[in-house]
């Protein structure tokens, strides 16, 4: 199975859940993902999903400067973002639910 | 440039980093709009995980070949091909320029002038062969070798692309085989394209970004990255004065006291150089056209020589008026700050660079 498949379906899902707490930015992003458990992910990973995400409109862009100065991108959830997050987390359910019958044997 | 500055706030690995993605963007060929969005938003996460003194690896991981190879995941193949038209753009105003000055002085008697067009095409041989050597030699040495830094690396590709370039010219005059077309058709061609696709690009902008200018240039145009460059001028000007005035005091030329006094009679003095050079580019202009006219008989050849020096001599003007008056802003300011802390020029200058050192 490819990993890197499956392991960037998961962070689209995990990253649009961060972006639905509140509008935030990449270094945020990354730290709260870090904190999770999602080790050596780095920014490569995680900024063309947040592209992509961007790209399909599910989340909403907005640079304004940071407290250091240089300009930074502020993200927020859009009502489609809001809508393909309910989505994911339902199918994320189901598909671990069914998964761990098989794995072990709930 | 402002890239640059942006480099010299980061220390270390970051900045290691920073240069890295910055050298592997550029040798990949990546968009000028794509490589500003990144490098943008990898400098704020730089920057901030510099001043938390978080480890550069957890946000590019280990491999950093595959971090920059990520980083720039999505552009595709597709995005190349998007990129196309603009790279085209920047061709057809060679062929127009370079087409449209012979024919521009044989208008009316070579009507059926032709163009050799294999130079152009040795052109964008010399493109696809630079960009292979930088994907496939380049960049993978640069991640290899840690000792030798990404501008060595960039400035060894730049000597490889010029020594390639002279190689091409010089080989080119034992080619005999040529590729004619017409000329005309060539710049008629050339200059519709450039039309067109300004035309096109400046509507996408417009809806867009609600500017037909560049947003790259705009976003640089941000206090901050602007300040960059302020302070970076400001640290060159304090050391020069410190070193100024301390060459000129141990010759026992000039007091602590009297410095500030001799900066400000020197700045009288380079007002009155930038505004004689702004009179010097205008009477070496007027002056080369009035030649030509005496020179040349048609009128064609006056307005197009007129037009074209016009055009070159504004530039240069530009450029070298804008530093005259950038690096006046930053003497200026230094010696109005001075005057308000109430020190001598040599103390407010020890001062600030102390500070700047800590």
């Amino acid at each position: 199975m490819d990993n890197a498949q499956l392991m960037k379906g998961v962070l689209e899902g995990c990253i649009l859940s961060i972006i639905a707490r509140g509008e935030t930015y990449g270094y945020v992003i990354l730290s709260e993902l870090e904190k999770a458990g999602f080790e050596d992910l780095g920014e490569g990973t995680l900024y063309p999903i947040i592209t992509r995400l961007d790209k399909n409109k599910l989340i909403a862009c907005r640079k304004a400067k940071s407290p250091l100065g240089p300009v930074r991108k502020y993200y927020s959830l859009t009502p489609g973002g809001q809508t393909a997050l309910e989505d994911f987390r339902n199918r994320y359910r189901k598909i671990s639910e069914s998964a761990a019958k098989v794995l072990y044997g709930e | 440039m402002e890239f640059e500055l942006m480099k010299e706030q980061l220390k270390g690995e970051y900045r290691q980093v920073f240069s890295e993605v910055l050298v592997y963007g550029s040798m990949k060929n990546i968009s000028a709009d794509m490589l500003t969005d990144r490098l943008t938003e990898l400098y704020d996460i730089l920057l901030t995980a510099q001043t938390e003194g978080r480890d550069v690896r957890r946000i590019t991981g280990s491999d950093r070949e595959r971090f920059c190879r990520d980083f720039f995941g999505d552009f595709t193949p597709l995005e190349r091909l998007r990129e196309l038209p603009g790279r085209f753009y920047s061709f057809a105003w060679v062929i127009f320029v370079m087409e449209l000055l012979p024919f521009t002085a044989d208008a009316g008697s070579n009507e059926k002038a032709v163009s050799n067009i294999l130079p152009y095409l040795f052109g964008i041989g010399l493109g696809v062969v630079f960009e292979l050597m930088c994907s496939l030699v380049i960049l993978p040495l640069m991640f290899r070798n840690r000792k030798i830094s990404p501008e060595t690396w960039n400035n060894i590709a730049i000597v490889g692309f010029a020594a390639m370039f002279f190689g091409m010219l010089i080989s080119q005059d034992s080619i005999s085989a040529q590729l004619n077309v017409p000329s005309l058709p060539l710049v008629i061609c050339s200059g519709a394209y450039i039309a067109i696709f300004f035309t096109v690009r400046s509507v996408w902008r417009y809806k867009h970004f609600g500017t037909i200018r560049n947003e790259r240039k705009l976003m640089l145009k941000d206090s901050y990255y602007k300040n960059l460059s302020s302070v970076r001028l400001e640290l060159i000007v304090m050391n020069g004065w410190k070193k100024q005035y301390e060459r000129l005091s141990s010759r026992g030329k000039v007091t602590a006291e009297g410095y500030l006094d001799k900066l400000k009679s020197s700045e009288h003095i380079n007002d009155i150089v930038d505004r004689g050079f702004d009179l010097f580019v205008a009477v070496i202009y007027l002056a080369s056209v009035i030649g030509t006219a005496a020179a040349s008989e048609g009128i064609t050849d006056i307005l197009v020589f007129a037009l074209i020096s016009g055009v070159i001599s504004y530039f240069i003007w530009r450029f070298f008026s804008k530093a005259f008056r950038q690096g006046a802003g930053v003497r200026k300011k230094l010696i109005s700050q001075c005057e308000t802390a109430g020190k001598t020029m040599p103390e407010y200058l020890e001062d600030r660079l102390s500070l700047e050192d800590g």
